[in-house]
């Protein structure tokens, strides 16, 4: 090698300047023609093609989801009739392009084989599966005979219509279909989650409903138990909201899960609290006492807008201890500590984080099971209160109030003898009687009202997507006490374990092939989505509402005037025309919305519809009631005193040291719905199953969690089967020894224990019951005042099987 | 021979680089290019200021509308969503004055009955 040579080389290795120059010129010339190919590369085939194949015809329809309470747009893209594949809507502002796992598995309830073909009439003894396939004519018919019956003997009151999670107009639709027909009894499930939220902005904010998060804006979130990114009402919104809120704009803000298990928010958030169950309220308090106390409150907004915060007196003179006080006296870190688990220090530093990095939300949980522990009312109120302390309400980070549509009033009708008649009996669930006068529905009562048969028997019994032999196993009383209610009609789209039960099934068309509104909940400012069929009816199918309008025409009388409409297509859109909205826009687009929140400055008109707004027995003053004027209303006996009307903390009774119950079922099971799994009354979807418990591996069958301590104890390892029992049943699981979870706390995934949709399941025999049912092993109940379910923490003991 | 080698990786590499290119899907947004597109910064479309992530009004609306040289402004935004606005923003703004004194806790006695029709009838789903 010359000098020369050795000059054109690169230093480290033998490749010359010119080698480099030759390959790049070879590279360049092969990509240029690779280029100059590319736009007829297969062009010949292609063409070939087209003339022996004909192109599919292939739309993307616009339409919303409905398998959890989010309602988010969906893009289905629909080949030759058939759905195959299902995304987020891009331009809907709930999801905006977003879709989760339980749309994207979607088409498997649309096109289950377990789908009911028609409707259908028990031939033989209930449960015995002797089934006789009839017309819709026929069913109807027969639905229609029995109903009338009842109005004709003076007792439309002994119908109950139970249902499930409704959207959009369907609820009120629901409910004027009771009234016009003559019963109060329409029994939602709400009392099983959210119910206590609603009440809890009530009898504080003055506003009958739940509060909106607005998590984009917000330095500091603090969840108070709950599971918000994975199963919360607005899960999806609140999954880009955290995003934004940490990493997509210069301020970074904190998230913190407080719960006993570290769930999927906790592993996401940026610090997860472990407390012991059902404590939350204390914890709230605790805060609340270290931010009056360092005096971090926002001191403006206090006096200003809100009442009962200091001491006062009443219009006759009488001292009330008000809000600051309580805290002071009785929620000292020391005793909060000991309540919670939590350390001193630790209350002390979130109470000091969330009161100095504003905008901060304290977020009340609105999951099943979360607000469940029989002190649900004032945890919810002592949770919502730190928002008011810090003056969160209605300011851009904030506690935000959701707007709605305008809609036309219902046509006035006349009710008829019936519908009066009936409409003067009290409910069966005990929902507005003075034991539990804030409860809409008390879903839990109904086994035993059905049993007891008070305050009165029932004669007939319609289920609309519900299905609570499975949500209320309550020790086989459920099932018995469907034995008591001679006449049984459910409108369901599969055979599920309370459908099974039935004398009559009317089946109902999945959400993707009905015509439907949906409110957006979640953002604060109004809109609706639209969903639509987006293929023709699988099977001999109808929607729900359909249904209901079309028994209201055959019955006749006031139901017919009440509900005068031929489709709930044509009834939504009537309604809604109070609110301008463009249709074709709405279709193009898949939903309407007002896509600006104003925020209402303390004080300003506006401030009326943010604070005490749906007050009915307390001033509409603009202030936010730490000490509850509407309580005292509801309260006002010779027994009231000012606790009853304050936030406060009281000890789940599963908590309490009963000697010989903690040393026999020493464990507290906890239980959370995972995003895996749909309502009660929709089944398992297979490929979500295949999803659900990815971290132990354990997917066709339930599991209990313990913590490594517990577990070594027990002599347990992951997968050992063991049974879990409480004092009224047992089920079986498998072991996943956890260490995120507090130590003498078990946790087990609700919705298991389903025997519907699994034919597509790998491995899944026929009527295969996929796991086991937490609720089997709680004997649920109801607290007074809210009527909200008492569901846990049970006590348990665990053994190997 | 190991200058045979070296030959090979570096051709092999820069063919894969430039075979890359030019099998590169066009469909692929270049975010930023958007903004040169319409000379606005990425939070006017974007709610983060970075840009990506969810769209704010006039995002969507320019997305809805096919991706326009100009993005709407926030008016025409809503109108292209077929929104039609009609606040008053003076009603979202506090009169500069004290806020009045609470008046002293008189209570009524409320009927159970009635305080559940009034929660039953909540707006929302």
């Amino acid at each position: 090698m010359d000098n020369h040579q050795a000059e054109n080389q690169t230093p480290g290795n033998h490749l010359t300047r010119r080698d480099f120059v030759k390959i790049g010129a070879t590279a360049a010339a092969i990509g240029a023609a690779a280029m100059a190919l590319k736009p007829t590369v297969g062009a010949p085939a292609a063409s070939a093609l087209s003339e022996q194949v004909t192109r599919p015809e292939e739309t993307l329809v616009k339409t919303t989801c409905a398998l959890c309470p989010s309602g988010c747009g969906l893009d289905v893209r629909v080949v030759n009739g058939r759905a195959v594949k299902v995304e987020g809507n891009p331009l809907h502002p709930l999801n905006q392009g977003v879709c989760c796992l339980r749309a994207q598995a979607s088409l498997e309830i649309l096109y289950s084989p377990e789908r009911l073909a028609h409707p259908r009439i028990q031939m033989g003894r209930r449960g015995s599966g002797d089934w006789k396939e009839v017309s819709w004519d026929e069913a109807l018919a027969l639905v229609v005979q029995k109903l009338s019956d009842l109005r004709k003997n003076g007792q439309a009151h002994t119908l109950a219509l139970v249902h499930g999670e409704t959207r959009g107009q369907m609820r009120s639709l629901i409910h004027r279909f009771m009234q016009a027909y003559g019963s109060p009894n329409v029994i939602g499930r709400e009392s099983l989650a959210d119910q206590v939220a609603r009440q809890a902005m009530f009898l504080t904010q003055g506003i009958n409903g739940l509060p909106v998060y607005d998590l984009n804006n917000a330095s500091y979130v603090m969840c108070f138990g709950g599971n918000l990114l994975e199963t919360n009402r607005n899960v999806i919104v609140h999954l880009g909201a955290v995003a934004f809120m940490r990493r997509g704009r210069p301020q970074r803000g904190k998230l913190v899960s407080v719960h006993p298990r570290l769930n999927l928010t906790g592993i996401k958030a940026d610090e997860w609290v472990p407390v012991r169950p059902g404590t939350y309220g204390a914890l709230a308090l605790g805060m609340a006492n270290v931010i009056i106390n360092s005096k971090l409150y926002d001191e403006k907004f206090v006096r200003d807008f809100t009442f009962g915060f200091e001491d006062f007196t009443d219009v006759n003179g009488n001292l009330h201890q008000g809000f600051k006080n309580l805290v002071l006296e009785q929620y000292t870190l020391e005793r909060v500590s000991k309540i919670t688990g939590a350390p001193t220090e630790t209350i002390a530093r979130l109470a000091g984080e969330f009161a100095t990095n504003r905008p901060a939300v304290a977020i009340m949980p609105n999951e099943i099971a979360e607000l469940n522990s029989g002190n649900s009312l004032y945890t919810a109120m002592a949770i919502h209160a730190l928002n008011a302390l810090v003056g969160s309400i209605d300011v851009q980070g904030g506690v935000l109030v959701q707007r709605f549509p305008d809609l036309e009033q219902w046509p006035d009708y006349t009710p008829d003898d019936a519908a009066v008649q009936g409409l003067s009996q009290p409910r069966i669930d005990g929902a507005g009687s003075a034991q539990y006068p804030l409860a809409i529905s008390i879903y839990q009562n109904l086994p035993d009202a059905l049993l007891s048969g008070e305050p009165y028997p029932l004669n007939a019994l319609m289920l609309l997507n519900t299905n609570p032999v499975l949500d209320l196993p309550q020790n086989g009383r459920m099932v018995a006490a469907l034995e008591k209610v001679p006449f049984i009609v459910s409108i369901a789209s599969t055979l599920d374990a309370t459908a099974a039960l039935a004398d009559v099934v009317l089946p109902s068309a999945t959400f993707l092939e009905v015509w439907g509104d949906d409110f957006m909940e979640g953002v604060g400012y109004a809109g609706v989505s639209l969903r639509r069929p987006v293929v023709e009816l699988v099977q001999d199918n109808r929607n729900p509402a359909d249904i209901l309008l079309q028994v209201a025409a055959q019955l006749g009388g006031s139901l017919e005037q009440a509900l005068p409409w031929s489709d709930y297509q044509t009834l939504f859109r009537q309604r809604l025309s109070a609110t301008p909205l463009d249709w074709e826009k709405v279709e193009s687009n898949g939903f309407w919305a007002e896509m600006v929140y104003f925020y209402a400055q303390p004080g300003s008109p506006a401030w009326a519809n943010i604070v005490g707004r749906d007050r009915l027995n307390a001033p509409k003053d603009g202030r936010f009631d730490f000490y509850s004027r509407e309580l005292a209303a509801i309260l006002s006996n010779d027994t009231m005193n000012d606790l009853d009307c304050l936030p406060h903390f009281v000890l789940p009774e599963a908590l309490e040291e009963v000697v010989h119950e903690a040393q026999e079922y020493p464990f507290l099971l906890i239980s959370q719905s995972l995003i895996t799994q749909t309502q009660s009354w929709q089944g398992t979807i297979p490929t979500l199953q295949e999803c659900l418990g990815l971290q132990g591996n354990v997917k066709w069958r339930s599991w209990v969690e313990i913590n490594p301590k517990a577990a070594e104890a027990l002599g347990l390892h992951d997968g050992d089967v063991v049974w879990v029992e409480s004092h009224i049943d047992r089920i079986q699981a498998t072991v996943r020894v956890y260490p995120g979870i507090w130590p003498n706390v078990v946790f087990m995934p609700l919705g298991m224990g389903r025997h519907t949709m699994t034919k597509w399941g790998r491995n899944a025999p026929e009527q295969m019951i996929v796991g086991s049912n937490p609720n089997r092993l709680v004997d649920i109940r109801s607290e007074p005042l809210s009527g909200q379910a008492i569901i846990g923490p049970a006590r348990v003991k665990i053994y190997k099987a | 021979m190991r200058r045979h080698r070296m030959f090979i990786i570096v051709s092999v590499l820069l063919l894969a680089a430039t075979l890359a290119l030019a099998f590169h899907p066009q469909t692929a947004e270049a975010l930023p290019e958007y903004s040169a597109q319409t000379g606005e910064p990425c939070a006017t479309c974007h709610l983060s200021p970075s840009g990506g992530g969810p769209r704010g009004p006039r995002g969507q609306a320019w997305v809805g509308s096919g991706k326009p040289g100009v993005v709407p402004d926030l008016v025409e935004a809503l109108s292209l969503l077929g929104i039609q606005l009609d606040v008053d923003e003076s009603q979202y703004q506090a009169p500069d004055q004290p806020a009045p004194e609470a008046q002293p806790l008189a209570v009524e006695p409320a009927q159970a009955g009635q305080i559940h029709q009034w929660l039953r009838n909540y707006d929302g789903n």
